[in-house]
C-alpha cells in the first residue's frame, strides 16, 4: 500500500490533491462526509421533498410540458372529511397503546436476558428471541391467521378442551391486530432495551439489595433511570413503526380498526389523479408522528436535565 | 473542410468503435424483437400456452403479475409513456381510466385474424369500445354475485338482505368498490349512475346515503377483502358465511368441494370482462398481436383459462370442452343471468370517482 502511495505521489494532480487535503482539514472532513450526505439526500430527503411538492399540486402526474398548479386543496380535504380524522386519531391512540404494551411485555424479557441469564449464554438467547424476524412480516402474519381463524389452532384447542362450544372470534379485530403488532415490534423494543440494561453495573443492583432496597425500589430507582435511553429509543422506534404500519393491519385487522397508513395506501392505489391527496395525507401523518416524537423526546430531555 | 491526419484518425476511431459495437447493437435489437412483456393476473396465461407460444414463435414471454387495477394504472402512469409492458390486463369496468390517460393503443382488428373467434355477443358489445374504438381483447367474463356457505343457510339466499341481517354479524365480506353499485341498487338508487349524469348532486346524495348505510352495517363485515383469494381463505377458515364475490373464485371454491353456492340475488349483480390491452407506444406491438391472435386461436386455450381461473372464457366453443363439474360451477340459471347488468363504460368514470372516495371513508370510519 505504502509503495502504491509513493508511486502515486509521482503524479502531479494526485500530489496537488494530497497536499491540499493535508493543508485544509475542512476539505478532509468534507471528503469523508460527501458519500453519507449524498446517500441521505438522494435516498431519503429527495423522495420526501418530491412527495411534499406533489402534495401541493392540483393534479399529478402531469402531461409532458404542463406546468403544475399549486393548491392547498389536498390538505383541506383531510379536514373537510371527518371520517379521515377518525382513522387518523385511531392510529395515534393505537400506536401509543401498542408502544406501552410492547414496553410492558418486552422489558422483563430484556431484563431476563441481560441480567439473569449467565453472560456466556446471553447472545444465544438473544439470537433465539430474534429468530422469528428472519422470516418476512407477511409470512408471520399468515402464520397468525392460521392460528387465530375460526378453524385455526387456537379455536380448535379451545373447543377440544370443551372451553367453548363455538369458535371465538379472534381474527380480523383488535385482538389479532394487537398480537400481530406486538409480535412485529418486539424486536425494535428488545434490542435497545437489552443494550441499555446490559450496560448497568451488576454491583449497583447488588449494593442496593444488600442495603435493604426492595425489588420494586431497585427497579424504580436504579434500573429504570439507568435504562432510560433504551426505553426512549425503543418507544420512539415502535411508535413510528406502528403509525406507519400498512401490510399487517391489512392482513390481521378488521373493518373497524383501519389505520391511517392503510387509507393512504388506498388513496395511492386508486387509479386517477390521487397522488397529490395521498402525498398530502402522507405528509400529515409523517409530520404529526414526528411532532409526537419530538414532544416525547423533549419531555425526556428535560427530565434528564433536571436529574 | 480540410482533411487532416487528426480528422482521419478520429473518423477511423469512430468507425472502429461502431464496428466493435455492432454485434451488441444487433443482438439488442434482435432480442427486443423476440421479447414480449405482459402484465397479467394469475392464471390468465397458462404455462402450457406460454410454452407452446414460445416454442412456435421463438418469442420469450415475460409475465409480471397484476393484483390490482389501481396499482397497474399507477405503475403505467409513473413510466410516463415509456412503457415496460407491451400488453396489460385491464378490467372492463376500469379500462376507461387507462384509455382517458392515453396509456393504451386502440386495437387494430385487421391484425387480429382470430377476433371472430370471440363470442359475438361479447365482440360486438357496447362496453368493449370507447370513443368508437376497440381498446382491448376480452378474455374472461366475470359476474359479481353472492357466495354463501350452504351449511349456514337452510335455502339459497334470494336477496342481498343476508349481507345486512342482524343474524350475520361478523359473517360477511365484500370488496367495497365492487359491492358499492350493488348496494346502491339494493337501496333503490341507480348503481350505474346513468340516470344521474345530468344531476351530479343527486348522484353524490345517492353515494353518500349508500356510504352511510354501509357504515351503519359495518358490524356485519368480518373484513373488507382486496384480492379474490382472500374470500376463499376466509370461507375455508370458517370466518365468513356470505360474500360478494366474483364468479371465478366462487367457481373454484365450489369445485374444490367446499359446501358453497353462488347466486345472483334478485336485486341484481354486475358483469364485466377482463381483457388484454396493448400499451400506447408498446415496444413489441407485432409480437403483442401475434400473442393475442394465438390466444384466441383455439377453444382449448379458453378451457385452460377457465380451469386455472374459474372465470368463463370469451372464446367460442370453450363450453364444449368443460366437464360437468366445471359447467355446473360456472352455470347460472337464465333468471340469474337476466339479473346481471353490464358495467356502463360511459357512466363508469362519473360514478367510480364518487365511489372510490366513499370507499376510503367507509374504511376509515
Amino acid at each position: 500500500m505504502t509503495r502504491f502511495l509513493v508511486l502515486a505521489r509521482r503524479f502531479g494532480p494526485y500530489r496537488a490533491f494530497s497536499d491540499a487535503l493535508s493543508m485544509h482539514p475542512g476539505l478532509r472532513y468534507g471528503l469523508v462526509a460527501v458519500l453519507p450526505v449524498l446517500w441521505i439526500v438522494v435516498a431519503n430527503i429527495a423522495p420526501l421533498a418530491r412527495m411534499v411538492l406533489i402534495s401541493f399540486y392540483e393534479s399529478f402526474p402531469l402531461p409532458p410540458g404542463e406546468t403544475p398548479t399549486l393548491t392547498l386543496a389536498q390538505y383541506q380535504a383531510f379536514f373537510e372529511r371527518p371520517l379521515y380524522l377518525t382513522a387518523f386519531a385511531r392510529t395515534f391512540i393505537f400506536a401509543a397503546l401498542a408502544t406501552a404494551l410492547t414496553l410492558f411485555v418486552i422489558f422483563p424479557i430484556a431484563y431476563y436476558i441481560s441480567k439473569v441469564v449467565p453472560r456466556d449464554k446471553r447472545l444465544r438467547l438473544l439470537l433465539l428471541a430474534i429468530a422469528p424476524f428472519w422470516i418476512s412480516e407477511i409470512i408471520r402474519s399468515f402464520a397468525w391467521i392460521l392460528m387465530l381463524a375460526n378453524r385455526g389452532a387456537v379455536n380448535s384447542f379451545l373447543m377440544w378442551m370443551g372451553l367453548t362450544g363455538r369458535p371465538v372470534e379472534l381474527l380480523y379485530n383488535n385482538i389479532s391486530l394487537t398480537i400481530g403488532v406486538l409480535y412485529l415490534t418486539s424486536l425494535y423494543m428488545l434490542l435497545p432495551l437489552y443494550a441499555a440494561l446490559e450496560k448497568i453495573d451488576d454491583r449497583l443492583i447488588e449494593a442496593a439489595s444488600d442495603l435493604g432496597a426492595l425489588r420494586f425500589t431497585i427497579l424504580r430507582r436504579i434500573i429504570m433511570p439507568l435504562s432510560r435511553e433504551g426505553i426512549i429509543t425503543g418507544c420512539v422506534l415502535v411508535f413510528l413503526l406502528v403509525t406507519g404500519l400498512y401490510a399487517l393491519p391489512q392482513l390481521l385487522g378488521g373493518p373497524s380498526n383501519t389505520l391511517f397508513a392503510s387509507i393512504v395506501g388506498q388513496v395511492f392505489s386508486r387509479a386517477g389523479d390521487s397522488w397529490p391527496l395521498g402525498s398530502a395525507f402522507s405528509v400529515i401523518l409523517m409530520g404529526v408522528s414526528l411532532a409526537f416524537v419530538a414532544i416525547f423526546m423533549a419531555l425526556f430531555q428535560s427530565r434528564r436535565t433536571r436529574a | 473542410m480540410t482533411t487532416t491526419r487528426r480528422r482521419i484518425l478520429k473518423g477511423m476511431g469512430a468507425t472502429t468503435a461502431g464496428v466493435l459495437a455492432a454485434p451488441y447493437l444487433i443482438r439488442t435489437a434482435f432480442a427486443q424483437s423476440k421479447e414480449l412483456n405482459v402484465w397479467s393476473y394469475s392464471g390468465f396465461i397458462t404455462d402450457d400456452f406460454k410454452g407452446k407460444f414460445e416454442a412456435d414463435t421463438g418469442i420469450t414471454v415475460n409475465i409480471r403479475p397484476v393484483t390490482d387495477q389501481g396499482e397497474q394504472f399507477n405503475l403505467m402512469v409513473a413510466e410516463n409513456g415509456n412503457h415496460s409492458a407491451d400488453i396489460v390486463c385491464c378490467a372492463g369496468h376500469r379500462f376507461y381510466q387507462f384509455v382517458d390517460k392515453d396509456l393504451l393503443a386502440p386495437i387494430d382488428l385487421g391484425k387480429l385474424k382470430n377476433w371472430n373467434r370471440i363470442d359475438d355477443s361479447i365482440a360486438n358489445a357496447k362496453w368493449v369500445s370507447r370513443r368508437d374504438q376497440v381498446w382491448g381483447v376480452p378474455i374472461v367474463l366475470v359476474s359479481t354475485g353472492l357466495l354463501y356457505n350452504k351449511d349456514a343457510t337452510s335455502s339459497p339466499p334470494e336477496s342481498w338482505d343476508v349481507m345486512f341481517d342482524e343474524a350475520n354479524v361478523g359473517k360477511t365480506t365484500y370488496q367495497i368498490q365492487d359491492f358499492y353499485q350493488i348496494a346502491m341498487n339494493y337501496l333503490g338508487f341507480d348503481g350505474s349512475a346513468a340516470s344521474y349524469m345530468d344531476d351530479p348532486q343527486k348522484a353524490q346524495e345517492a353515494v353518500d346515503k349508500t356510504r352511510d348505510f354501509l357504515i351503519q352495517h359495518k358490524d356485519k363485515v368480518r373484513r373488507y377483502y382486496d384480492a379474490a383469494t382472500e374470500i376463499q381463505q376466509m370461507f375455508v377458515n370458517g370466518d365468513v358465511d356470505f360474500a360478494q364475490a366474483g364468479s371465478g373464485p366462487a367457481a373454484q371454491i365450489i369445485q374444490e368441494g367446499f359446501s358453497a353456492g353462488y347466486t345472483i340475488p334478485k336485486e341484481g349483480g354486475l358483469a364485466y370482462a377482463y381483457g388484454f390491452n396493448i400499451t400506447n407506444g408498446a415496444k413489441n406491438p407485432d409480437n403483442a398481436y401475434l400473442f393475442l391472435d394465438a390466444l384466441l386461436s383455439s377453444p382449448e386455450n379458453g378451457a385452460a383459462i377457465v380451469k386455472s381461473t374459474g372465470y368463463s372464457s370469451t372464446i367460442k366453443g370453450t363450453d364444449d370442452l368443460l366437464d360437468d363439474a366445471q359447467r355446473e360451477a360456472l352455470g347460472l340459471t337464465p333468471e340469474e343471468t337476466a339479473r346481471l347488468s353490464w358495467v356502463d363504460v360511459e357512466t363508469a368514470p362519473f360514478i367510480y370517482d364518487l365511489i372510490d372516495k366513499a370507499a376510503e371513508e367507509i374504511r376509515a370510519a
